[in-house]
C-alpha cells in the first residue's frame, strides 16, 4: 500500500505542477481577452476609430501562447484542462465576430475563427474552438448587437438597425434548429429572444417616425 | 369592433413592404387562430420556410444541430451503460456484505461471476470512446467507474485483506473482453480515490456485521486497514471534490475506532473469561 500512495503522490504533484504552468500561460492570454473587450466597447462611441484590423493585430501575441499550451499538454488531455482557457477563447472569439460583423455585415464562420486564432479544426485530440464555445460567442454577439443598435440611433445611423434585426432574427431561427439540452447554451438562447425584442422595438421606433431616408 | 380595427389601420403610417407582410401575417394568424386552426398550421409552415434572410446561416445551423445531436446521443448511450454498471456493482457489494454470515469462498465465487456482465458494459463504453475524447465524456461514466472500483476493491479486501492496485482493476476488464489494449480508457487517480472512499463506508458496515457474529479480530484488521488508507491519501495532493469525500472516510474510521474501543472495554470487564458466541444460536 505504501508504494501505491507514493506513486499517487508523485503523479498528483506532476498534475498540480502542470496546472500551475497552464495558469501561468493564461495570465498572458487573459490580458489580450480584456484588451479586446475594451476595444469592442469603442464601437459604441459616437466617434469610433476602431477597426477589425486592429483587433487582428492585437491577438498576434496570443498564437505563441497557444502553441505553448499545445506543447505543454498531451492531446488526449485537452478536454481535461480546457476549463482554464475555454472562457477566454470564447470571449476573444466573440470580440472578433462582433467587430467583423459591424464592419462587413457578415458572420465569421467557426472555421474562420479557428484559423484566425491559430486553432485546429474540430477532431479528437485537436486543440480547437469547440462548437459549444462558438455558439456561446454568438449569444454574446446577440447581446452586444442589441446594445449597439441603440447606439446606432444615437449616432443617427438609421440604416444599420434594420440589418441587425434581420441578422439576429436569422440567428434566433438558426438556434431553433438545434435540439438544445438543458445546459448553458439553452439558457443563453432563452435570453436571445429579449435581445430580438429590443432590436425590433428600435426598428419600429425608427419606421413610425420615418427616420429612414429614401 | 370592426370599425375600430379600420380606424387603427388608417391612423398608422404606411409600412415597408417586408414589414407590411409580417404585420399582415401576424394579423391573419390571430384571426385564424380563433376560427380555423388548420389554416393556422399552414401559415406557420410557410413562415418557417421563409424565416431565414440568409440561407448560409440556416445551413450552418443545420450542420451544428447534426453534430450536437451526435455528441448528445453518444453521451446518452454512455450514461446508460454507466447506470447499468452502477446498479450491477451495487448488487455485487450487497452480495459481498453477506460474507459476514455465509461461506466466504462461496460468496467470492458468486461475486466474480456477477462481475462478468459489468465487463461487457465497460466494453460498450470503450467502444463508444473509440477515437473520441476520454475526458470529453468522462463525466458521463465516472459514477459507474467509481461504483465498480468500490465493488472490486471490496471483493479484493475480503479475498486478500489488502488494498487493490490499479492494475488489478483494469486487467480483468481487458482479459474478459479479449482486448490487446483498452485504448484511451483508463482509471484516473481521482476516480480511484473516490471509489476507495466509498469502500471505507462499506468496510464500516462490514465490520459492524462482524461484531454481531463475534469476529472481533476482523474489526481490528479493518480499523488498521482504513487508518493506513486515510493516512496514505493525506500525502496526496487531491483536488477539492475528493477532499470533501475524504472527510467521509475519516468519519467511517472514527466509527470503526469507536467500535474497536467498545470491544476492548467490554472484554476488559471479564479478563479471565473466554467469550464464546455460538453462530448457530445467533442465527436461530
Amino acid at each position: 500500500m505504501e508504494n501505491l500512495f507514493e506513486s499517487f503522490t508523485e503523479e498528483l504533484e506532476q498534475d498540480f505542477q502542470l496546472r500551475q504552468n497552464i495558469k501561468e500561460i493564461m495570465t498572458k492570454i487573459e490580458p489580450i481577452d480584456r484588451k479586446l473587450s475594451q476595444m469592442v466597447q469603442t464601437y459604441h462611441q459616437v466617434n469610433n476609430t476602431m477597426s477589425y484590423q486592429q483587433l487582428l493585430e492585437e491577438i498576434q501575441p496570443m498564437k505563441a501562447q497557444i502553441d505553448q499550451l499545445k506543447l505543454l499538454i498531451k492531446p488526449v488531455l485537452y478536454y481535461k484542462y480546457r476549463d482554464y482557457w475555454k472562457f477566454s477563447i470564447t470571449q476573444i472569439s466573440f470580440s472578433l465576430i462582433f467587430s467583423y460583423w459591424v464592419e462587413k455585415k457578415s458572420l465569421l464562420k467557426i472555421d474562420q475563427v479557428q484559423s484566425i486564432l491559430g486553432l485546429d479544426e474540430n477532431k479528437p485530440g485537436s486543440f480547437s474552438l469547440e462548437l459549444e464555445d462558438y455558439l456561446i460567442a454568438l449569444c454574446n454577439l446577440s447581446n452586444e448587437l442589441s446594445r449597439y443598435c441603440l447606439n446606432c440611433v444615437i449616432k443617427q445611423d438609421y440604416e444599420t438597425p434594420s440589418l441587425i434585426s434581420k441578422f439576429i432574427s436569422d440567428l434566433f431561427a438558426g438556434f431553433r434548429l438545434l435540439n438544445l439540452k438543458n445546459d448553458i447554451i439553452r439558457k443563453r438562447y432563452d435570453s436571445m429572444k429579449y435581445d430580438l425584442k429590443r432590436i425590433e422595438e428600435v426598428v419600429y421606433d425608427i419606421s413610425v417616425r420615418n427616420l429612414i431616408k429614401k | 369592433m370592426s370599425t375600430n380595427v379600420n380606424n387603427k389601420r388608417d391612423d398608422q403610417q404606411p409600412l415597408k413592404k417586408g414589414e407590411e407582410k409580417r404585420f399582415r401575417s401576424n394579423y391573419n394568424n390571430n384571426r385564424n387562430n380563433i376560427y380555423n386552426k388548420n389554416e393556422n398550421n399552414k401559415n406557420e409552415n410557410n413562415e418557417k420556410e421563409s424565416i431565414f434572410n440568409e440561407p448560409k446561416i440556416k445551413s450552418m445551423f443545420s450542420s451544428f444541430s447534426k453534430k450536437l445531436d451526435e455528441d448528445n446521443d453518444r453521451r446518452e448511450r454512455i450514461v446508460k451503460n454507466s447506470r447499468d454498471i452502477t446498479i450491477a456493482s451495487k448488487r455485487v457489494i450487497s452480495l459481498l456484505q453477506r460474507a459476514v454470515w455465509e461461506d466466504k469462498q462461496e460468496i467470492l465465487k458468486q461475486s466474480k461471476q456477477n462481475l462478468q456482465p459489468i465487463f461487457n458494459l465497460f466494453g460498450n463504453i470503450i467502444k463508444e470512446l473509440d477515437q473520441q475524447e476520454y475526458w470529453k465524456f468522462q463525466k458521463a461514466f465516472t459514477n459507474g467507474v467509481q461504483e465498480y472500483i468500490e465493488a472490486v476493491s471490496f471483493q479484493y479486501y475480503i479475498e486478500f485483506g489488502a488494498l487493490i492496485p490499479l492494475d488489478s482493476i483494469l486487467i480483468p476488464i481487458k482479459e474478459a473482453l479479449n482486448l490487446d489494449s483498452l485504448g484511451q480508457f483508463n482509471i484516473s487517480i481521482d476516480d480511484y480515490a473516490l471509489g476507495i472512499c466509498d469502500l471505507s463506508g462499506e468496510l464500516m458496515r462490514y465490520s459492524t456485521g462482524c461484531v454481531t457474529v463475534g469476529k472481533y479480530d476482523e474489526c481490528f484488521k479493518i480499523c488498521d486497514f482504513i487508518r493506513s488508507m486515510s493516512s496514505g491519501f493525506k500525502k496526496c495532493h487531491l483536488n477539492k471534490d475528493i477532499t470533501s469525500k475524504m472527510n467521509t472516510m475519516e468519519e467511517s474510521l472514527k466509527k470503526i475506532e469507536k467500535l474497536c474501543f467498545s470491544i476492548r472495554i467490554r472484554k476488559s470487564e471479564f479478563p479471565d473469561q473466554q467469550i464464546k458466541v455460538d453462530i448457530n444460536d445467533m442465527i436461530e
